[in-house]
C-alpha cells in the first residue's frame, strides 16, 4: 500500500509537482489516450489539492494460487472498481488481469498501477506491471500497457508511485530484486530502467532460502525509496536517479523476523515496519535529510499475549494523525481466537514508541490489507478468505475500532486503493 | 588483474556484443560493463563486486551464445572470460586444464602439440571452452571419442551462497557430485562461472583423416531425389553407422536452401585407430550416393574454411567427389570456419530414426519456399550424423546430457545481415520447424518439436531455441523426460539460491 501519498499534505505537493510537471509538457497532451481527457483532469487535479473525497475504491486480488488461500467461491477475475457510497459500494466494472495483488494510484489520479504476481509472462520467467488510465468521470479503467518486469523477476508483491509520478518502483519477491520502470507523461509504462539484484537469506529455512523483498515505499523526499526484504531480514534503502536504484544504507533487523510492510509516521521521524513471521511490529528513528534508518527502538507483538499457533503478520497502515498505527493477523494453523485480527497501537508524539490499544477479530477471515480512507474516519479491512471488505469505524480519539460494516464483496481481495 | 570496460571505453561498442548481432537488442538492452579478467582470482573478485553491486551477472567465454542469454543484460555486467585461455597439458600432475576462454582452435592446437592428444568437440575454431564443454559439446571425433563431457573430470567453479559470497568450488565425481554431474551438460550461466575444465585423460588425436565433399546441385533435385538423398543418408545412421568400425566417419548433410545451388555433404574419416589405412567404410558410404547424381563442389562449403594451400593433402579420388587425405590438424584447420559476425536464428533437433517421407518433403518445401525480399542464400539445415561412442546409456546418468539414443543430430539455421530482415528470417525458420514437428510424426499435444519419444529427442542446450519457451514442456525438450531438469533445479537452488546466474533458458530455481 502506498501510505505516502495518502497522507494530506503529502498529497497534496504531489499532486502540485505533477501538475507543474504536466503543463511543462503541454506539446504532449495529443498522446494522452482517449478516456483520459487531460485537460479537464488536470483541472479536476488542481481542484483535487482542495482534497475532495476520492469517490472510487479500486481493489485488487489473487485471480489464482493465492498464498494462503481463498474462500472457496468463484475465482477472482482481476482489478475490482466500485462506487462508493454510504451505506455500501456498488460495483462499477471488472478489469480483467492475472494477479493484480497490489495496486498504486499515481499522484494526479489519473492513473492506476497493478503488478501482476506471476512467474512466467510470454514464456519468459517474469512478472508484469499494467498502467491503466482512470476515467475521471465514472471510475472506469482502461489498460494503457503492460510491461514486463526484469529477467527472473518473478512474482512481484508491490509497487510504489515516486512522489513526482515519474517512476514506477516494484519489490519482486520472488525474484530477489527490485525494479524501476519510467511513468510516461501519458501515463504508459516505459521500460524497466533500473534493476537492483539482492542477494542473502535468512535463518527460516523454508521462507528465507533467499532474499524476498516484499514492499518498496517511497520517503518524503521522493529520491529515497525504502524496501522491506522478507528473506534476509533487512530493511533497504536506496537513492533513485535518473531511472536507476542506488543502495543507500541496509538495516539488519532481529534474524528470523521476516520484514513485510513499513509505514513511515507523519513526521517522516519513525518508521514502523511489521515482521511477518515473528508477528512483530518493530519501530526506528528515521532521518529525513541522510535517509537512514537508525537502530531498531522497540518491538512489539502483533499477536495478544497466551496466543498460540502459527504467525503470520501481514498489514500495516498508519492513521493520518500519526497517533495510532494498525497491523493484521493471518490464521495459519492456530486456533487461537485472535488468529484472524487488527491489532492496534497508539503512538507517543514524542518519541514514537508503541503501546498496544486493542485487538480486533470479528468479521475477518485472513486480513492480507488493510487500508485507510483518506480522511482518517474508518478502517478498511480485506478478508482474502472472506471475500469481504469491512469497514470499521476509528474512534478519533482513542483509536479503537467499533462499529464494523461489510462495504463490499469482492473474490479474494488484498489490496485496496482510492480514486 | 581485471579490466573494466564501460560505455566511456573504445572497446564497449565491440565487446558489449558477441557473435550473433541480434545482441545486445537495443541499447538500453545492453551491459553497462565488462569485466575482463585474467585468472580465477580476478574472477572471483569481480564477480564478488558485481553481486555486491546489485548488478546481474552474464558470462562469456567465446560470445558464441545463439540467444540473447549473455548480451542482453540491462544495465548489468559481463563477467568476460575469454583471457583464461589455454590448455596445460599433463604437468605436474599428469591431468588437462583448460581455461573457460581456450577457443576450440587454439585448445586443439595446444592438446596436439604438447600431448598428441585432443578433445572431441566442435570445429568451429572461435567457440569458447567456457559454454561449449558444460553444454555437452559434440564434434567431427565424438562418434569415435564420446562428447566432451564424457572425459570430463573436474570443474573449478565460481558460485554465489545463500549469503551472497563468492564461493570457488573444485568439483568432481566424488566432490559435491551433483553439481559436477549438472556441469556436464546441463548448458552456461545456470550454476556458477566455470573458471576451469580438469581431465585425467583425453583421446589421443587421429594421425590422419580423409575429407570427402560431395555435392548435390539444386537445379537437378526433384522432391523424389531429394526424399531419396535423406533416405539413403539417415538410413546409413540408423544401420549400417551404428557398427564400431564406422565410428570414426562424421558427416555433415548441408542441406542448404535452393538459392545457394547446392547441397553439400562433407565427411570425415578416419579408422578406429586414427589412420586411413582402410577406406572401405568410407567409400561404401559415399558409393551408396551415386544414385543422387554427386556432382563436384561449386565454391566453398558453408561453414567451412577456406581450403588448404594445395599440397597439403593428397587427392584420393576426384570424380564425382572429392577424397582428400589430410593431416589430422591440418583437416581440423581446415574445417574450423565459424562464419563471420552475423545475425542469425538457430534450431534444433536429435532425430533417432530415418527421416519419413513426410519429413523429407515439408524439409523440401521450406528449403525451396521464397518469401518476396529475404535473402535465403545463407539458411540451411545440417544433419550431422551422431551416436557411436556417445550412445553409452550409461552417460545418461553421470551427465547432464540425457540425448544418448540418436543417430543424426539438426542444425536449423539462417543468417542474414540488416535487423530489417529479422522478421523475415524468423518466420522462415519458425514456419519450417513447426511444419517439419508437425502431426502425425509428433503427437498433437507436443506438435511443432522434437519432442522426446519414438523418433526423437528433443534439442541441443548449445543450439537454444526462445522459440521453445512458447511450450510449457520446454524443459523436457532440452533435458529430457526422465527427471533430469528436477535433478538440476535441485542443483540449482542449492548451489545458486539466489538465482544470481540466470538467462532466458536457465534453470529454475
Amino acid at each position: 500500500m502506498t501510505h505516502s501519498p495518502s497522507l494530506p499534505g503529502q498529497n497534496r505537493r504531489a499532486v502540485m509537482q505533477w501538475i507543474g510537471g504536466a503543463s511543462a509538457l503541454g506539446a504532449l497532451t495529443p498522446l494522452v489516450p482517449a478516456g483520459a481527457q487531460t485537460s479537464e483532469t488536470a483541472n479536476n487535479s488542481a481542484a483535487a489539492s482542495t482534497t475532495p473525497a476520492p469517490r472510487f475504491a479500486y481493489v485488487g486480488t489473487y485471480t489464482f494460487d493465492a498464498p494462503g488461500g481463498t474462500a472457496g467461491g468463484p475465482a477472482s477475475k482481476g482489478i475490482y472498481v466500485l462506487a462508493m457510497r454510504d451505506g455500501g459500494w456498488t460495483p462499477v466494472q471488472t478489469v480483467a488481469s492475472a494477479n493484480p495483488s497490489f495496486l498504486a494510484v499515481h499522484p494526479s489520479r489519473r492513473f492506476l498501477y497493478a503488478i501482476n504476481e506471476i512467474d512466467t509472462y510470454q514464456g519468459l520467467p517474469t512478472g508484469t506491471a499494467e498502467a491503466y488510465a482512470i476515467d475521471a468521470n465514472d471510475g472506469r479503467l482502461t489498460l494503457l500497457n503492460r510491461q514486463p518486469l526484469s529477467l527472473s523477476g518473478v512474482i512481484p508483491a508491490h509497487l510504489a508511485v515516486s512522489p513526482d509520478g515519474r517512476a514506477l518502483a516494484v519489490a519482486l519477491y520472488g525474484g530477489g530484486a527490485y525494479n524501476v520502470l519510467p511513468i510516461e507523461a501519458d501515463g504508459r509504462l516505459g521500460k524497466v530502467s533500473g534493476i537492483e539484484k539482492e542477494t542473502g537469506s535468512g535463518p527460516d529455512t523454508e521462507r528465507q532460502e533467499s532474499p524476498h523483498p516484499h514492499m518498496v515505499l517511497f520517503d518524503a523526499s521522493g529520491q529515497r525509496l525504502l524496501g522491506t526484504d522478507l528473506g534476509t531480514d533487512r530493511i533497504n534503502a536506496f537513492t533513485l536517479a535518473e531511472g536507476k536504484l542506488a543502495l543507500l544504507g541496509r538495516t539488519q533487523v532481529s534474524p528470523g523476523s521476516g520484514p513485510r510492510h513499513l509505514a513511515l509516521h507523519p513526521s517522516q521521524r519513525f518508521l514502523y515496519l511489521v515482521n511477518e513471521l515473528d508477528a512483530t511490529v518493530a519501530s526506528f528513528g528515521y532521518d529525513t535529510a541522510s535517509g537512514k534508518v537508525g537502530e531498531q527502538r522497540q518491538r512489539v507483538s502483533t499477536v495478544p499475549e497466551g496466543y498460540s499457533g502459527q504467525k503470520s503478520a501481514a498489514a500495516l497502515v498508519m492513521h493520518p494523525s500519526g497517533q495510532f498505527l494498525y497491523a493484521t493477523n493471518r490464521r495459519l494453523k492456530s486456533d487461537h481466537p485472535m488468529a484472524d485480527s487488527i491489532a492496534a497501537f497508539r503512538i507517543d508524539a514524542g518519541n514514537g514508541t508503541l503501546t498496544p490499544l486493542q485487538h480486533w477479530s470479528e468479521g475477518l477471515r485472513f486480513p492480507r490489507a488493510l487500508a485507510m480512507a483518506p480522511g482518517g474516519g474508518h478502517l478498511y479491512a480485506l478478508s482474502q478468505k472472506g471475500d469481504t471488505i469491512l469497514r470499521l469505524r476509528i474512534d478519533p480519539a482513542s483509536g479503537k475500532l467499533d462499529q464494523p460494516m461489510q462495504v463490499a464483496q469482492v473474490p479474494t481481495p488484498v489490496c485496496l486503493v482510492f480514486a | 588483474m581485471t579490466i573494466t570496460v564501460t560505455r566511456q571505453d573504445a572497446r564497449y561498442n565491440t565487446l558489449k556484443k558477441g557473435f550473433n548481432l541480434r545482441w545486445p537488442s537495443t541499447e538500453s538492452d545492453a551491459a553497462s560493463r565488462i569485466e575482463l579478467v585474467e585468472n580465477a582470482g580476478d574472477a572471483a573478485a569481480a564477480l564478488q563486486r558485481i553481486v555486491d553491486a546489485g548488478l546481474r551477472p552474464t558470462l562469456r567465454s567465446g560470445g558464441h551464445c545463439y540467444e540473447d542469454f549473455v548480451s542482453n543484460n540491462p544495465d548489468g555486467a559481463i563477467l568476460d572470460l575469454s583471457l583464461l585461455a589455454g590448455a596445460s597439458t599433463g604437468k605436474p600432475d599428469g591431468r588437462y586444464r583448460i581455461g573457460p576462454g581456450t577457443q576450440n582452435w587454439n585448445g586443439y592446437l595446444e592438446l596436439y602439440k604438447q600431448s598428441n592428444v585432443t578433445l572431441p568437440g566442435g570445429s568451429c575454431y572461435s567457440v569458447g571452452a567456457g559454454g561449449h564443454i558444460c553444454g555437452g559439446g559434440y564434434g567431427l571425433l565424438s562418434r569415435l571419442q564420446g562428447l566432451t563431457v564424457d572425459w570430463l573430470s573436474a570443474v573449478d567453479i565460481l558460485t554465489v551462497d545463500a549469503r551472497g559470497k563468492v564461493v570457488p568450488r573444485t568439483v568432481d565425481a566424488t566432490r559435491e557430485p551433483e553439481l559436477f554431474r549438472a556441469c556436464r551438460g546441463a548448458g552456461g550461466g545456470n550454476f556458477g562461472a566455470i573458471t576451469s575444465y580438469v581431465f585425467d585423460a583425453l583421446p589421443t588425436a587421429p594421425r590422419e583423416v580423409a575429407i570427402a565433399v560431395v555435392a548435390f546441385d539444386w537445379a537437378a533435385m526433384t522432391p523424389a531425389r531429394f526424399a531419396e538423398l535423406l533416405s539413403i543418408y539417415g538410413d546409413y545412421w540408423a544401420t549400417r553407422g551404428k557398427s564400431p568400425d564406422t565410428w570414426g566417419m562424421f558427416s555433415l548433410l548441408k542441406l542448404t536452401h535452393r538459392s545457394s545451388g547446392q547441397i553439400v555433404m562433407l565427411t570425415q574419416f578416419c579408422n578406429p585407430d586414427g589412420t586411413c589405412n582402410d577406406l572401405a567404410v568410407l567409400n561404401d558410404f559415399l558409393d551408396r550416393f551415386r544414385a543422387c547424381t554427386p556432382v563436384p563442389l561449386k565454391g566453398s562449403a558453408p561453414g567451412v574454411g577456406p581450403a588448404p594451400q594445395r599440397g597439403a593433402g593428397q587427392l584420393l579420388c576426384a570424380k564425382p567427389h572429392t577424397v582428400t587425405r589430410y593431416d589430422w590438424l591440418t583437416a581440423t584447420q581446415y574445417l574450423n570456419g565459424s562464419g563471420e559476425n552475423q545475425r542469425g536464428k538457430y534450431k534444433s533437433a536429435y532425430m533417432k530414426q530415418n527421416f519419413t517421407a513426410r519429413e523429407a518433403q515439408r524439409i523440401y518445401a521450406h528449403l525451396t519456399r521464397t518469401m518476396p525480399g529475404v535473402d535465403l542464400s545463407q539458411s540451411l539445415v545440417q544433419v550431422d550424423s551422431y551416436g557411436g561412442a556417445v550412445n553409452k546409456p550409461e552417460r545418461i546418468n553421470d551427465t547432464a546430457v540425457p540425448q544418448r539414443a540418436s543417430i543424426m543430430k539438426l542444425q536449423y539455421q539462417t543468417y542474414w545481415r540488416s535487423a530489417a530482415d529479422d522478421a523475415g528470417h524468423l518466420r522462415w525458420i519458425s514456419d519450417f520447424y513447426r511444419d517439419v514437428y508437425g502431426t502425425p510424426d509428433v503427437p498433437e499435444r507436443y506438435a511443432g518439436t522434437p519432442y522426446p519419444g519414438e523418433r526423437y529427442e528433443g534439442c541441443y542446450i548449445n543450439y537454444p531455441d526462445n522459440d521453445m519457451l512458447a511450450y510449457p514442456f520446454w524443459s523436457q525438450l532440452y533435458y529430457g523426460d526422465q527427471g533430469l531438469y528436477d535433478f538440476l533445479r535441485k542443483v540449482k537452488r542449492r548451489y545458486d539460491p539466489n538465482n544470481v546466474f540466470h538467462h532466458a533458458m536457465s534453470v529454475r530455481p
